[in-house]
């Protein structure tokens, strides 16, 4: 007869060996980001503020160790100034500079270095993405019916005619000079929450916050030093089409950024029931269709973020991926969510994002 | 060591068993702090800047409520732990479109009504939840 052990050690020692794995597991699983080192959480204010900027809202969630009165102050003032910077550059605004420039297509104007930043980075998206994206697709946007809100499908002839208008290498920007062809139309709204992200977050530096999260809108996420407790900021990844379910989650650190381009985010459904989104590609003049329903990328700015995932949106995921992957110096890190329940990802997003309950 | 001679089919099951238990709770815990809200907050955004919280709804909870706003104002209920905005009067409706919100840090945005629905948990499991 075999000896396993008898009496109490063999009925207490299976149970102990599982009931010391089961306690590991939830205590793992229980880390939050509420946890951290108490003493670095007490020694901070936080501010969370929400705000309408740009015609959206943006949540700022900003600590420090100072005065709540003065934080809440300094956070207060750094909205006033993202929204002057928005209201000089969004076509939302009336006096803006993209108006401005607008009215006087045909002509020759000058404009602020700062604008020029801002389209010149455009510029830089359209050439690399072969066209896809092109911060001259105005008159497209106008015909979709996404600046009324009148959404509708257009003719293929109002296609045709508006995209005779689209074409970002008939832009000539030469430093604090711009020109381009009577009745085209400059459209640097899909840069422009990153574009005003970025600054908020320098103004932050400056003040030598301990920490300082900027959303701008749903989709746009700037971080800068670490969460409350020393931690760094955690971030949710929600299912393309079902509000509520997280499919993985990813840690920003001090000076990443990261946006998701969706096709769920501002769309209507046409009368044979075809999803359009607002995402246009410059390349059809239609709405981006290609089988992606929301692509992420992490990057070292909003900015940035929110032109490389709007400009692949209109790809086929796998370009999508590569586009990504090959932007600038090293590439940057992102996933495509496709609308066949795939996920691709770059080799090191891959790395980054835990799956949630299973994922997808 | 040889496990076959210290654990037995019974030792096995109990392990199972109290795996499988433990699995059960994790997954409780996991709704908990992971994401279950424990309260409603609606937030108004004020006209000059900044915002204010109007209400805040313990959950669970069963009700139906009406929001004003400058652009007519938007309805939601609340069904347990899950809120819908199920009807507004602004143009585009993104707020109906954002569906139900289920998750601590889910939010329903209204711009044209200045209006933010906002789930809650004592836990917060993320910094912000990216749409």
């Amino acid at each position: 007869m075999t000896n396993r052990g008898s009496g109490w050690l063999r009925f207490v020692l299976p149970v102990a060996i599982a009931c010391i794995i089961a306690t590991g597991s939830i205590v793992v699983s229980c880390s939050s980001p509420s946890d951290g080192d108490p003493t670095d959480a007490a020694d901070t204010n936080l501010v969370v503020e929400d705000a309408l900027v740009l015609g959206t809202i943006v949540t700022l969630r900003v600590h420090a160790a100072r005065d709540m009165d003065v934080l809440e102050s300094q956070v207060r003032g750094i909205i006033d100034e993202m929204e002057e910077l928005g209201c000089r550059l969004s076509l939302y605004c009336e006096s803006s500079e993209t108006r401005r420039v607008n009215q006087a297509a045909g002509d020759t104007v000058e404009i602020s270095e700062e604008f020029g930043r801002l389209l010149g980075y455009g510029l830089e998206v359209a050439e690399r993405s072969g066209g896809v994206f092109d911060p001259t697709v105005g008159p497209l946007v106008e015909i979709w019916g996404f600046y009324s809100g009148d959404h509708r499908v257009p003719s293929e002839a109002e296609i045709e005619g508006a995209m005779d208008l689209v074409d970002w290498s008939r832009v000539d920007l030469d430093g604090e000079s711009l020109s381009f062809d009577p009745g085209m139309r400059l459209d640097l709204e899909a840069l422009m929450k990153g574009y005003v992200a970025d600054f908020a977050l320098e103004r932050f530096e400056e003040l030598g916050v301990s920490g300082a999260l900027i959303i701008a809108g749903p989709s746009s996420i700037g971080a800068l030093g670490t969460a409350p407790g020393g931690r760094p900021w955690r971030i949710g990844l929600e299912h393309p089409r079902n509000t509520g379910s997280i499919y993985g989650a990813l840690d920003l650190h001090d000076g990443e950024h990261v946006s998701t381009s969706g096709d769920y985010q501002r769309y209507f459904i046409d009368d044979e029931g075809i999803r359009r989104s607002h995402i246009i590609n410059a390349r059809t003049g239609r709405p981006a269709d290609s089988g992606i329903m929301a692509v992420t990328v992490v990057s070292d700015s909003s900015l940035g973020a929110d032109g490389v995932s709007t400009a692949a949106m209109p790809m086929s995921p796998e370009d999508a991926i590569a586009f990504i992957d090959e932007w600038g110096d090293g590439g940057l890190e992102g996933l495509v969510v496709t609308t066949d329940g795939r996920i691709l990802y770059t080799d090191r997003m891959r790395e980054r994002v835990e799956m949630v309950d299973g994922g997808l | 060591m040889d496990f076959r001679r210290l654990f037995g089919r019974w030792d096995v099951i109990a392990m199972v068993l109290v795996l499988a238990v433990a699995g059960a709770t994790w997954y409780a815990m996991g709704m908990s702090a992971g994401g279950e809200a424990t309260e409603l907050r609606i937030i108004r955004l004020q006209p000059g800047g900044g915002s204010e919280v109007i209400e805040t709804i313990p959950l669970p909870a069963d009700l139906e409520e009406w929001i004003d706003g400058p652009s007519g104002g938007m309805a939601l209920r609340v069904s347990g732990r899950e809120v819908t905005v199920y009807h507004s009067e602004c143009p585009q409706l993104i707020c109906v479109e954002t569906g139900h919100l289920k998750t601590a840090g889910d939010r329903s945005i209204c711009v044209p009504n200045g209006i933010i629905v906002e789930l809650i948990s004592d836990e917060v499991p993320y910094d912000h939840i990216l749409r």
